[in-house]
């Protein structure tokens, strides 16, 4: 192959990857518009147009803030995904693997327990996924190796406890009330976000993206072994807390927001490496994109696909799951 | 230290846990140098190479250009010291390109990304080894030995001063490990480098060694001057670690005298 056609398939590329770009970002700013105007109470662009005080409320308390979750919080869960899944090398890791997303479930029960105004239970939330992380680091610190395989099986052992945690919170709700709370906080929904809840973990997850995006040249070289990352000039430890700690934040603050959100980190990442075949920062920015549009679409299901509000993860996995099926499908036929 | 030495190791002792595996080791290597480690499997070459990168923890002195290295942050000890690993362990989809360009990230900023000058060092090294037209490849696409050659390309790419390789040729046919390491020691010599390289293959070693470290036993037994010493000399200090061997002389291409070791 001489240099000319090297170049050429290289330019080949370059535009696939722009217009993936294009495209998935038509679809999130269609899925955007369209997400603005499903829901339980029906408005009109007119209505909004005319200055309809009640419409106007809807639109801005509401709907905006719950279209923004969704897009902002896909893009913080694909981003969040990819980190995890390079960091460890693993194509199925995710947030949970460092207990995440079972401590934002502890604390979350533990905020319908004893606070049970949402902006208390969100605080929980997020308090219960950073102290797991936080606690899954302390252990994995404990060998000063510093290997991969000691974070996840920190990550095993503090899944374990705060699961523990949940059941013993389960086993004291009332079961009429608090338990069904604490059941449909962790099968995930926007429903109930509203512009005063979301403002503060909206400017979190945002810190948190654009230091990932700074960091995404460092996450790459976590993927070799250890000592080959740090004779290439890597803090190993430091640099793997500090990103890992980032993802963290994204995660929780979605997940304090929204509940448990199944499939859009392990799923988003692995389209976005399919449709670019690189792990660039164009991937790491594809993966977000992709994200917010499975987050975006299944919100939309789950508003308009039945009478009542269906859980959000529902439709995560029902996108995600076949999603997942063709690409091991498609892997293990390729590696034939 | 001799006013030349590039890397000078002094007394360095290390091993896993309890058991010692390298005894108060000391050596130099100079500028313009290439130098071999040969040893027995499980002699401690890649212990050696380990410790020197500050993989595992050891004891002793390891000055760079003059400078103790305990001192140093990982990264600035990245921009001294390279590594070719035995086998890299990345495990992404990568381009080519970028694997060669994580050669430099010690020497870049937080923020900072590769220059184009960067970016055509990087290519000019891959086409040092015939790899240019694979460079928008991904990494896991390509063979283990092709693998290997990306690697050493990351570490020939930047200026680093002292070259450390742990049995680069492992994945290597006979014909690349002789063109590898041919390029790697015509890099050494243009440059103000110095390369530190433990070897499995004795003739490989012979051919573009200046010296040889021969381990055994957890210390070095004896060192070689391949350029000074004599056939019969050789002979007898490589009979320590390998047993029943004879050294023969045969003329290279270039007519050149070459050593080549046969089993007796």
């Amino acid at each position: 192959m001489d240099s000319a056609t090297v170049q050429l398939s290289r330019q080949k590329q370059h535009k696939k990857e722009i217009l993936c770009f294009v495209i998935g970002s038509v679809l999130l700013c269609a899925l955007f518009l369209i997400s603005l105007f499903i829901g339980k109470y029906p408005f009109t662009i007119e209505g909004l147009l005319s200055g309809n005080e009640r419409q106007w409320l809807i639109f801005k308390m509401l709907r905006l803030s719950r279209s923004i979750v969704g897009v902002i919080g896909g893009f913080a869960l694909g981003v969040a995904g990819y980190i995890f899944q390079t960091v460890f090398r693993n194509p199925l890791a995710s947030p949970d693997i460092i207990g995440v997303a079972s401590g934002a479930s502890a604390g979350a029960a533990f905020g319908i327990l004893f606070f049970s105004t949402s902006l208390m239970v969100t605080a929980c939330a997020f308090g219960g996924a950073f102290l797991a992380v936080v606690f899954t680091l302390l252990l994995a610190s404990i060998d000063r190796s510093g290997k991969n395989s000691t974070v996840v099986l920190a990550g095993i052992a503090v899944h374990a406890l705060a699961q523990t945690i949940l059941m013993c919170l389960k086993l004291i709700a009332d079961p009429e009330k608090e338990l069904a709370s604490i059941e449909y906080w962790i099968m995930g929904s926007l429903n109930g976000i509203n512009s005063n809840s979301i403002k503060f973990n909206i400017l979190l997850i945002a810190i948190s993206l654009v230091l990932l995006f700074v960091f995404h040249r460092k996450a790459v070289i976590l993927a070799s072994d250890e000592g080959e990352a740090k004779m290439l000039g890597l803090n190993v430890n430091a640099t793997r807390l500090i990103v890992l700690l980032l993802s963290t934040v994204a995660v929780a603050s979605v997940v304090s927001m929204a509940g448990l959100i199944s499939f859009v980190g392990l799923v988003a990442p692995h389209i976005a490496k399919r449709l670019i075949k690189n792990n660039s920062i164009a991937t790491m920015f594809m993966c977000g994109i992709l994200g917010s549009i499975l987050l975006e679409s299944a919100d939309i299901f789950a508003r308009s696909a039945a009478q009542t509000e269906l859980p959000v993860s529902v439709f995560t996995s029902i996108i995600g799951v076949p999603f997942l099926v063709f690409i091991i499908l498609k892997g293990g036929l390729k590696h034939e | 230290m001799s006013n030349n030495a590039m890397l000078s190791v002094k007394d360095l002792t290390s091993g896993y846990g309890d058991k010692v595996i390298l005894n108060g080791i000391s050596f130099e290597v100079r500028k313009n140098e290439v130098v071999g480690i040969l040893g027995a499997n499980g002699c401690g070459k890649t212990t050696l190479i380990n410790s020197l990168c500050r993989i595992i923890s050891s004891k002793g002195e390891v000055l760079v250009d003059g400078t103790d290295v305990s001192t140093w942050s990982n990264r600035v000890f990245a921009q001294n010291c390279s590594l070719v690993p035995q086998k890299s362990g990345i495990g992404i989809d990568i381009s080519v390109l970028d694997v060669v360009l994580m050669g430099f990230n010690p020497f870049l900023s937080l923020m900072a990304r590769p220059t184009k000058e960067m970016v055509t060092k990087a290519e000019k090294q891959l086409k040092v080894f015939a790899l240019e037209d694979r460079m928008y490849d991904n990494f896991q696409n390509l063979s283990e030995g092709q693998k290997q050659i990306v690697i050493i390309c990351r570490s020939l790419v930047t200026d680093t001063k002292v070259l450390l390789m742990d049995e680069p040729e492992s994945s290597l046919d006979f014909a690349i490990r002789y063109s590898m390491l041919d390029t790697v020691s015509k890099q050494i010599k243009e440059t103000d480098k110095c390369a530190l390289i433990s070897l499995h293959d004795v003739n490989l070693a012979l051919r573009y060694c200046d010296k040889l470290l021969l381990v055994k036993d957890d210390s070095i037994s004896s060192v070689i001057d391949v350029t000074a010493e004599d056939r019969i000399t050789i002979e007898q200090k490589l009979k320590t670690i390998y047993g029943d061997i004879k050294l023969l002389s045969v003329p290279d291409s270039e007519n050149k005298e070459s050593l080549i070791m046969v089993k007796a």
